[in-house]
């Protein structure tokens, strides 16, 4: 919209200074006037190249997304006894345990999704490994989000020492 | 091959001549316009944060807590260490039971790191924790 108006006001500004519409304000717009007009380009490309620099400069393209968490402690187990409960364990190497047993991606997934059908009560708790770096967590996360699994946690584990 | 003389009769640079250019940079403009957003840039304090397409990400005043992945933690932009970061958001945010916090932490750092400054969040009765991801395309 501002580029159509720069445009349009750089335009009319030469058709306006070259057909001296001003001294010949009695006659009409279209009456006697066959000349060519000739338009000068040089000040619509500085417009447009301020315009396209403040563009560039303004643009962000980084988009963000954010994981909303809920701290599960691990003394916080008997408000979730009614729920059907899913504790996933992994590290860095993909390797994955589902309540103790050993699982793939694929087939984990495909547990849960079929429980969940039956019992849509339920809570996902992620306990990765102490090496686990958070791309790993989060791309897990992805996985499941995309599944349509929610109400996922991650599990803190409280040291001996703090209890 | 004999190039196109950019110059008139009258040995003039015209006009004419600048109409590829007008229209790259018309080009260029038109993308600009379209495949961006127009916002202010959120400045990550160098973290490298996580590439995960989750949740919606919403622009609200928040605290913000940054982790990285040598182990150091910045609260609301100035160094902090684990042990003082309890006090420092109890000192600045009394109102700590209604305290939703930003944490934008680095890809690289571990569970153990991560687990730690939870465990002091959850001391502060923080509960409403929003982690920062890079959504993918």
């Amino acid at each position: 919209m501002v580029l159509i108006i720069c445009i349009f006001t750089v335009l009319s500004s030469k058709i306006v200074e070259k057909r001296g519409i001003f001294s010949r304000i009695n006659k009409s717009w279209f009456d006697g006037y066959k000349i060519m007009v000739k338009i000068s380009l040089t000040p619509i490309i500085d417009v447009v190249f301020i315009l396209l620099i403040f563009f560039m400069l303004a643009t962000n393209f980084q988009k963000f997304n954010q994981m909303n968490l809920n701290i599960a402690t691990e003394s916080a187990a008997p408000s979730v006894l009614d729920k059907e409960l899913f504790i996933i364990e992994f590290n860095n190497a993909g390797n994955y345990k589902m309540n103790g047993a050993p699982y793939k991606l694929d087939e984990l997934k495909k547990i849960i999704t079929s429980k969940i059908v039956d019992s849509p009560e339920y809570i996902v708790v992620l306990e990765p490994s102490e090496s686990t770096q958070l791309q790993s967590i989060f791309s897990l996360l992805e996985t499941l989000h995309k599944d349509e699994i929610k109400n996922i946690s991650i599990g803190v584990k409280k040291n001996e020492t703090q209890e | 091959m004999k190039l196109k003389n950019s110059l008139n009769k009258d040995n003039k640079i015209t006009d004419s001549n600048l109409l590829p250019l007008v229209n790259i940079i018309f080009l260029l403009l038109i993308f600009f316009l379209l495949a961006g957003v127009i916002e202010k840039k959120r400045d990550l304090l160098d973290v490298n944060i996580p590439e995960a397409t989750l949740e919606q990400f919403t622009e609200k005043e928040r605290p913000e807590l940054h982790l990285y992945s040598n182990g150091t933690i910045k609260f609301d932009g100035s160094t902090v260490t684990l042990p003082n970061l309890l006090k420092n958001i109890k000192n600045q945010y009394p109102q700590i039971n209604e305290l939703e916090l930003l944490v934008t932490a680095d890809a690289a750092v571990t569970s153990k790191h991560l687990n730690e400054v939870l465990l002091v969040l959850d001391k502060s009765k923080v509960r409403k924790i929003n982690l920062l991801t890079l959504k993918n395309e």
